[in-house]
């Protein structure tokens, strides 16, 4: 616990409003001092980051001045607590040696992997199961549902001003069996959503050992190792599971495979729980009957989503947009703030990072 | 029950399970024959109609079926959009009509309906169309929760009730107007708030998305006009699943080019048995379009029949029937 009159410095890497700031330091008046240091490290990041990539992270496209980088180093120095997107400096931690606790707002931190963050003596929270679980999990539905009813040959019909009928082969939703990959925040939501259509809802999750009947409406909870079982009822898959080295090409050609004639997958969670090459095959087969993806592999590491995948008629892809909603929930701060009273309190956090399990 | 026979055509495509259905109401008393509509009848078959008590057309139903079948006391129609049947010569006459309102693929109707307001409030017609990638071309995508919005149904019918479900499902507010409603209730028939059809433009009000679910009658007729869709939420979504004739469609083109309707889906359009859709509609960025497809589906879907089945025994037994066509209200 800090020290009573010990003031707690918060240092925040994004670009957040001065509101934000306030209700940080809200928390426990008197005893937060929190300074965002997005625009003291900017220089920094655009070494390593692309332009268009910190951008994205950034409220205005007016050049804001930099503050002194001794300022910067400073208020760094003096931290202990950081909270901070998936951008930031590799090395950060060196420089912040009072810190004792950092959050990162992403749910998914497969992205600090590359950093010295990762695996370190310091305790790490991620936002999972408090980012925009519900749009993310309302995207996967839709998606799904829009690739069911054939909307693709809609737009395309309709773009073209030329109908045919014969192209429409619409799959029912309700009666359906969906099976949600990972149930955590998301996939809860997903599994809900799937319940209010009328579907069938299975489900996966790694701390399931036996497979039963599941809570909150679930029908069949597998343990991982029965995945394949699973699979083999599923006629909508939703990927909701955190990127880890256990997941990395879950769904790999044998799982696809498994999988029934014309299955439906919603991939809103990292595009290297699938196994590209091999899904590109089963879309190309007709095998998987559609796929609709927030996520592509490689998207992580800014690189192009794969030609091949594009130039498929049953693929919609969006620009990992699942988080976005125009309702703001701001669901990671509200976390955050949460975790700082806990912290102000000597309270033991919560969703701390578990290095060996990967999230 | 009767003990006497009855003669029953059906004269549109029919499973044999669906015929052994109809036979089995009353064993060894239905004399049935069945023809495929729009091919030209054997004179068996001719003689057969002529004879027909009770015959059950789909849209396909002969314009002069009333002299065809001088007999017939009752035709269903194994459809729902029965006003297509307005023309035909028995239309208004003493016959007794009845349709499969609320039992043809209301379910795949109304999943197809939901299914066109999500795809356009989550943006995905953008995605099907161009690609965009996390660091490019991202800011056209602004998906709406849909769990802080609300559902407006005009037409709380067959497939208006299956939407409502739906919706809630999915964690929508959802609000209806009914023809038969004669105030404003809350909580009532799955819906948050249901509203006489006079009220419609006040439903609209709180509506993110309209979908359009109302039988075709010379009532409903531009129903969903000018005055309807400014009474909106700025950027609503419209879906019409029903028919084209229920939307002045000039006011939803300038309503959808002012962004006062932020998209569009719709699987009819007016005169879409005569002409493609006016391709101002099917040109414009936000409006997506099927042609009468709606209704498919891959479980099949013999509802229409099961209407038509349990009729044949109430009317062997005297028995009121249900789905009884009004031809003052038109459906």
């Amino acid at each position: 616990m800090p020290a009573e009159n010990e003031m707690i410095n918060v240092v925040v890497l994004r670009d957040v409003p001065q509101t934000d700031l306030d209700r940080i330091e809200a928390v426990a008046p008197g005893r937060i001092k929190a300074t965002g240091i997005w625009r003291g490290v900017r220089a920094e990041l655009a070494k390593t980051f692309p332009e268009e990539q910190l951008r994205r992270f950034e409220r205005t496209t007016e050049p804001v001045p930099a503050p002194p980088a001794e300022e910067t180093a400073r208020v760094l120095a003096e931290a202990q607590v950081l909270y901070s997107g998936a951008v930031h400096p590799a090395d950060l931690i060196r420089r912040m040696p009072k810190l004792r606790w950092a959050h990162f707002t992403m749910a998914g931190v497969s992205t600090i992997r590359p950093s010295e963050f990762w695996d370190s003596h310091v305790p790490v929270t991620s936002s999972r199961g408090h980012t925009a679980a519900l749009p993310i999990a309302e995207l996967a539905m839709a998606g799904g549902m829009a690739l069911a009813k054939n909307i693709p040959t809609a737009v395309r019909q309709t773009g073209a001003q030329s109908f045919d009928p014969r192209a429409f082969m619409p799959k029912m939703i309700s009666g359906k069996t969906l099976g949600v990959i990972g149930l955590g925040g998301i996939g809860m939501h997903l599994a809900r959503i799937g319940k209010g259509l009328g579907m069938r809802v299975v489900g996966s999750k790694r701390s399931i050992t036996q497979r039963g009947p599941g809570e909150d409406g679930v029908d069949e909870l597998f343990p991982a190792s029965e995945l394949a079982e699973m699979l083999a009822q599923c006629d909508f898959i939703g990927v909701c599971t955190p990127l880890t080295a256990q997941t990395e090409n879950l769904l790999d050609e044998a799982a696809l495979a498994a999988c029934k004639q014309g299955v439906i997958i919603m991939n809103i969670a990292r595009g290297e729980i699938i196994h590209e090459p091999s899904l590109i095959a089963a879309l190309a087969s007709g095998h998987v009957g559609g796929a609709y993806m927030d996520v592509y592999s490689g998207e992580e590491d800014g690189q192009p989503p794969n030609p091949a995948l594009l130039a498929l008629p049953n693929v919609v892809l969006t620009p990992h947009i699942g988080f976005k909603s125009d309702v703001s929930h701001m669901f990671a701060m509200d976390l955050f703030r949460d975790n700082l009273r806990r912290f102000v309190a000597g309270e033991p956090l919560v969703n701390i990072i578990d290095w060996e399990r990967g999230y | 029950m009767s003990e006497r026979t009855v003669n029953v055509f059906v004269l549109r495509e029919a499973s044999a399970s669906a015929l052994e259905r109809i036979r089995a109401v009353a064993p060894g008393r239905i004399n049935l024959t069945q023809a495929e509509e729009r091919t030209a009848l054997t004179a068996e078959q001719k003689k057969a109609l002529a004879e027909a008590e009770v015959v059950a057309v789909g849209a396909g139903c002969p314009h002069d079926l009333g002299a065809l079948a001088p007999r017939m006391q009752w035709v269903h129609a194994n459809f729902a959009g029965i006003t297509d049947l307005a023309n035909r010569d028995f239309w208004g006459t003493g016959v007794t009509m009845t349709s499969a309102r609320g039992y043809t693929g209301a379910l795949p109707i109304a999943e197809m309906a939901l299914t066109g307001g999500m795809m356009l409030s989550k943006n995905l017609d953008h995605a099907a169309r161009e690609t965009a990638t996390r660091w490019k071309g991202r800011e056209v995508f602004q998906p709406w929760l849909l769990s802080a919005r609300t559902m407006g149904i005009v037409g709380l019918g067959g497939i208006g009730a299956h939407l409502a479900r739906l919706a809630k499902g999915v964690g929508m507010r959802v609000v209806a107007t009914r023809r038969s409603a004669t105030e404003r209730r809350e909580n009532l028939d799955g819906v948050d708030v249901l509203y006489p059809a006079s009220a419609l433009v006040e439903m609209a009000r709180e509506s993110h998305f309209l979908a359009v679910c109302a039988a075709s009658t010379p009532e409903t007729e531009k129903l969903i006009d000018a005055e309807v869709l400014a009474a909106l939420p700025k950027g609503a979504i419209v879906m019409n699943i029903a028919r084209g004739e229920v939307i002045d469609e000039d006011a939803l083109m300038a309503a959808v080019d002012s962004g006062q309707v932020g998209g569009a889906y719709l699987d009819v359009w007016v005169g879409e048995k005569e002409h493609d859709p006016d391709p101002r509609m099917a040109n414009h960025p936000r409006i997506v379009m099927t042609p009468h497809i709606s209704y498919r589906s891959d479980v099949p879907q013999q509802l229409g029949f099961n209407v038509f089945v349990a009729n044949l025994a109430h009317y062997l037994n005297g028995e009121p029937m249900e789905n009884l066509v009004e031809w003052e209200r038109g459906y």
